[in-house]
């Protein structure tokens, strides 16, 4: 909210530098964001126009001249509003002013316009800053002084305050005056609220039909008022806060609002039949067209002010067309009154429209205020137009009875919030310098009665905020935690995740974060038809692109690849570790854990002394392999995939028997699908919860060592392309005293038959309690091979001692 | 023979220098070596007479004979490395030629942000875990003292999840901050709780330099018997200290959030100008820089999970990481952060 420190003035003595001021707000929870000065004009002065004629050379043009006490100036102007024997605010060269044309702030300087000489220029409210009117000249009050600089009567600061939903009150000048008040130790002075003396008849009917929604409603009639342009001084607060000025009746609604928190609205009362008003919910056949003109359908649970048998408000948002103010109004209708705000703030979601009346009222306003509200505008009105009187005045209050809230407050609260103590007699200063009345009831304890403003203050707590925040938090030691550190979980699924980042990241992979939120046709360009679960979707997407829960990682991964293909030859090794959303019978979806990642282009960045081939589906399992290795799991390979991958180049990841990822070559016309040019493109996709925790490492048993020699044989099988090697090395590792077999070389080609392979086997043979001797080692061996026959129809292509 | 004697030793010790220093060929270092210090060698022969010496003069010769191998030895050294440099110029290296890549990968900035950020509040004795990103409206809101058409509503603009999917009549929404997890940490397990919850926020608002509408948070809670103010304090302090250098100073100012009473926001000095200058980019001038809200846990929000809150208080922070890592890497516009630009993520 934006204020003028000259209205917070009124209110309160404001003494200290305003930057400070603005300081200690902050810190106290009104968060100052801008400090906007106006003024610093310097050479601008109060001038009286006494002859005004044509410049000879510009019809536009005026040629004036400006008395300044007892100098006589030259000035050429181009306002259509300059007349003689009004009072104008004169720049003279150097003087510091706002060029509309550049935007910013600039030095006037002497000049000849159209060969006329001007000796400063008559300015505008948008030149001196105070305001956006630019069409004509500011025309200052007939009583200002000629003469005297224009700073002391216009300048002034505005604080732009960001203010906290739970302080209604501070939606207010007098409320955040009254925070200053508090803050610098000064009295707030409160403008006069007293209910009106003039005697009134009774001719307005107040009808409350829904007490739930309006539990107050006070009004008034003042008759015979002139709508007519507002006072200078009325106008210059609304600008500063960043109104416009509409006229007398309505801006002075609009000041009561700003000053005291209270919105009100006015009506012509010649548009209200009979002076009855009701407030009751809407039925669903009515409709009402609102000031700003359009036309809203109610439904039944809006709550409106309403004529006999129309809607003319929607109470607490905005006022309707058919009873609004206008030029001939002359008896007007006052409205101050305290709405339910859970139903107001329904009503203002439910058709958009939110108000400076709205955002009060959807923090609950407390019903007292409308009374003060009512009697604040009756005065100004009754003052500022002489020939209006007070014709009714009726106040219906559904609950008089209600008391106000009285909160217990004691040292061992304080100390056990804050963890220091605070003196019951200082806690009674701060407490009553923000309006809340307390009485002492020992040197531990206070009572506290909250005043009408304050409904965020409900419990001991509030008050401890509302003293520590004034006191300053500044105040409060500094400790570290003492008590005994909780027993944390173990195998925390949390910090093995953090592992296997890292042995990504250790081969190689850049890790990408994307957002979880896609569309149907990214989803369809993966080809996994229906394979995957049925996507849920956000009810209020922000864009076409992001409508759904994402069920899959890979089109993050292929997206993020098209976009950086041609970062460089490669690597492109990227994965992700996130989430993917499933939907489940407990409501939640299931937030299922994926690592996913692709892997193309070069092994490596390219070298003076390397030729780098190609990524290959062997470098991308061996990443795989490295990644549960760390985990201490070991996982199957199968053929065949999904419908994103290659399926003769594709393999599903088994462990124990369950599948929890595949592996391959992307298929083509999925990168086609993406506008991925680089090929080939692998692709892992592992559910890491079947990972985690699977066999932590401290699962681990210590095995002995052997203190006798190993022995290592090699062998060459050949057998069908079609043989998975993982199988006959599996057979051969059954054998006794074979402790591990490596494939060291994969043959196919002319010196064996066609759909044949060579595997070159290395067996490694140990004993635990003994040397093997070479007829042992044989013996295995010729087990083995024999075995292989029988298994795989295996044929020995070679055998190396 | 000769005799042996300190004399001797430094005559074998001026005679084997020499010849050692004419040598050019490891081939003529390694016939010095056997010459002069190898088993059969000349030191060896000489010393071989130790044992027909006088217990007086065995130690005047033992001293030196020590001192003479050991010299011998050092200028062996120096003559292979001489010898070596001589013979190897012809094959020379361009060293500053790169060396083969060994290409590594990297962890995204905000995953390392995140760590660091837990690595402190870990070694403060709080434990780490994470919570569901789709929640349900109770958590998000109603049991952290936002009701249903509370203005306060209005600080987290929310993004809804259509539920007809999803068996149930209740609200569901994208989380708009990793406090649920507050009030699921508290009815899980009971006090003593430290625990930070990194995770994934989101928000329905458009982005710009400063809002992603996709973003970190961690949240923190500390309950116990006799958790206060100043224990909140002394915990971001070091925090702080430990995250942006040991002289930060930290300053609380009041601010709102439902969920917690008293409410603070926290602000560290600026590390940059330290205040003096009011163009300073990372505190516009203020010379502080807001880091994360906290307070005290609310009592509505002790009691809503079955907590005294006469009997347990705590208190609960939350900070971005985007943030974080932009102040301390000088990135200007959060919006990079998920753009997944390759030119980006390999800065980190």
């Amino acid at each position: 909210m934006k204020l003028s420190v000259n209205w917070l003035k009124q209110y309160v003595d404001i003494e200290s530098d305003i930057k400070e001021l603005a300081h200690r707000l902050t810190m106290a929870g009104l968060e100052v964001n801008e400090i906007i000065s106006i003024g610093g004009w310097k050479h601008c002065y109060v001038g009286l126009v006494t002859s005004v004629a044509k410049h000879p050379n510009a019809d536009r043009l005026s040629l004036c001249t400006v008395e300044i006490n007892s100098e006589r100036l030259q000035i050429v102007c181009g306002a259509p509003n300059v007349q003689e024997g009004t009072k104008i605010c004169l720049a003279r060269p150097g003087s510091k002013l706002y060029n509309p044309r550049s935007g910013t702030y600039e030095t006037l300087k002497p000049s000849k316009i159209r060969g006329v000489t001007s000796e400063g220029m008559i300015c505008s409210e948008l030149e001196l800053g105070i305001g956006d009117d630019h069409n004509g000249i500011l025309i200052l009050p007939e009583e200002t002084e000629v003469g005297i600089n224009v700073e002391s009567i216009l300048a002034d600061t505005v604080l732009d305050i960001e203010l906290t939903p739970n302080r209604s009150d501070c939606y207010s000048v007098t409320g955040i005056a009254r925070e200053i008040a508090a803050l610098t130790n000064k009295t707030l002075c409160m403008p006069i609220m007293a209910p009106p003396t003039t005697s009134t008849n009774d001719t307005l009917t107040i009808k409350i039909e829904a007490p739930d929604l309006c539990p107050r409603y006070t009004g008034a009639i003042i008759k015979n008022v002139k709508i007519q342009e507002s006072p200078d001084w009325l106008k210059d607060r609304l600008k500063k806060t960043g109104l416009n000025p509409i006229n007398n009746i309505v801006d002075i609604t609009n000041f009561v609002m700003y000053e005291l928190n209270q919105p009100m609205h006015a009506f012509d009362l010649s548009t209200i039949p009979n002076n009855v008003v009701k407030i009751r919910r809407s039925s669903e056949d009515e409709s009402i067209t609102l000031l700003d003109g359009q036309t809203l359908s109610l439904d039944t649970e809006t709550l409106v002010i309403a004529d006999e048998s129309n809607p003319i408000a929607l109470a607490g948002i905005m006022g309707g067309q058919s009873t609004q103010i206008t030029e001939h109004t002359t008896d007007i209708l006052l409205e101050s009154a305290s709405f339910d705000g859970f139903n107001n703030r329904q009503s203002s979601d439910k058709y958009r429209v939110k108000t400076d009346a709205s955002i009060r009222f959807e923090k609950s306003l407390n019903p007292e205020l409308p009374v003060y509200g009512l009697n604040r505008a009756i005065s100004l009105i009754t003052q500022m137009l002489e020939a209006s009187y007070l014709d009714a005045y009726i106040d219906v209050d559904t609950d008089p009875e209600k008391e106000s809230q009285e909160i217990r407050l004691t040292t061992n609260k304080i100390i056990s919030i804050l963890g220091m103590d605070i003196a019951i007699p200082k806690c009674l200063d701060v407490l009553t310098s923000l309006g809340i009345t307390c009485s002492e009831v020992s040197e531990h304890e206070l009572v506290c009665t909250i005043p009408y403003w304050r409904n965020d203050i409900t419990l001991p707590e509030d008050l401890v905020e509302e003293i520590i925040r004034i006191v300053g938090y500044d105040e409060v030691p500094i400790r570290m935690l003492s008590s005994q550190i909780p027993h944390h979980q173990t195998n925390n699924p949390y910090i093995e995740k953090e592992a296997i980042r890292d042995l990504l990241v250790k081969s190689g992979l850049q890790e990408i974060i994307s957002y979880p939120l896609t569309d149907d046709s990214s989803i369809a360009k993966l080809e996994l038809s229906d394979t995957l679960p049925k996507s849920i979707n956000v009810l209020n997407p922000m864009s076409g692109l992001y409508t759904q829960l994402r069920t899959s990682l890979r089109q993050s991964l292929l997206a993020t690849l098209q976009q950086n293909q041609f970062y460089s030859e490669g690597p492109f090794k990227l994965f992700e570790l996130g989430r993917v959303f499933y939907p489940s019978d407990e409501g939640l979806p299931n937030e299922n854990e994926r690592i996913t990642g692709i892997c193309t282009g070069q092994k490596s960045p390219n070298h003076w002394n390397l030729h780098p081939e190609d990524i290959s589906f062997y470098d991308t399992k061996g990443i795989l392999e490295q990644v549960f290795a760390g985990l201490n799991i070991n996982v199957e390979y199968s053929l065949g995939s999904d419908g994103s991958y290659e399926t003769n180049q594709s393999a599903t990841i088994s462990y124990l028997g369950t599948v929890i990822g595949t592996i391959g070559r992307v298929k083509k016309s999925v990168l086609q699908n993406f506008d991925i040019q680089l090929e080939p493109v692998f692709m892992f996709d592992i559910e890491l919860s079947k990972i985690l925790s699977a066999n932590p490492p401290a699962n681990n048993k210590f095995e002995q060592i052997s203190r006798f020699p190993e022995a290592i044989r090699d062998l060459a099988l050949i057998v069908d392309d079609t043989t998975n090697s993982s199988d006959i090395t599996a057979q051969i590792l059954k054998q006794p005293y074979v402790t591990a077999v490596d494939i060291f070389d994969v043959y196919s080609g002319d010196e064996l038959d066609p759909g044949k392979k060579s595997l070159g086997i290395r067996i490694h043979f140990q004993s635990m309690s003994e040397t093997l001797t070479n007829e042992q080692i044989s013996k295995q061996i010729d087990a083995i091979i024999d075995q292989s026959k029988k298994s795989f129809a295996a044929r020995l292509r070679q055998y190396k001692d | 023979m000769t005799k042996l004697s300190p004399q001797t030793l430094k005559d074998l010790h001026k005679n084997a220098s020499e010849e050692l220093d004419a040598i050019q060929s490891s081939d003529g270092i390694d016939a010095w070596r056997i010459k002069f210090l190898g088993r059969k060698g000349a030191l060896a022969q000489l010393l071989s007479g130790i044992p027909s010496l006088s217990a007086e003069d065995k130690r005047a010769v033992g001293i030196e004979a020590n001192k003479t191998k050991e010299s011998l030895e050092t200028l062996l050294t120096i003559a292979v490395g001489r010898v070596n440099n001589e013979t190897n110029t012809a094959e020379g290296l361009d060293v500053t030629l790169p060396g083969f890549p060994l290409y590594q990968g990297k962890l995204h900035p905000t995953t390392q942000v995140v760590r660091e950020i837990s690595q402190i509040f870990i070694r403060m004795g709080f434990d780490i875990t994470e919570g569901p990103e789709v929640e349900w409206d109770i958590y998000n809101f109603e049991k952290l003292n936002i009701p249903l058409g509370h203005p306060a509503r209005d600080m987290w603009n929310t993004l809804w999840i259509d539920n007809t999917e999803l068996n149930t009549q209740n609200t569901i929404l994208l989380r708009t901050h990793t406090s649920p997890m507050q009030a699921r940490l508290m009815e899980q397990t009971s006090p003593p709780i430290r625990v930070i919850v990194p995770g994934k926020c989101y928000r329905y608002e458009a982005t710009d330099a400063t809002h992603e509408w996709h973003f970190f948070q961690i949240e923190g809670l500390a309950v116990d018997k006799g958790i206060n103010f100043s224990d909140l304090k002394g915990t971001l302090y070091e925090f702080a200290r430990q995250m942006f250098g040991s002289d930060r100073k930290v300053r609380f100012r009041c601010d709102y959030f439902p969920f917690v009473e008293p409410g603070v926001d926290m602000s560290i000095d600026c590390f940059s100008c330290g205040g003096s200058n009011s163009q300073c980019r990372i505190c516009k001038g203020t010379g502080w820089i807001e880091i994360m809200g906290a307070g005290m846990v609310h009592p509505k929000v002790l009691s809503g999970v079955g907590y005294d809150p006469e009997e347990y208080t705590g208190f609960a922070f939350g900070l971005g990481p985007e943030r974080i890592a932009m102040l301390k890497y000088g990135i200007d516009d959060i919006r990079h952060f998920y753009s997944n630009n390759l030119k980006f993520l390999r800065q980190f």
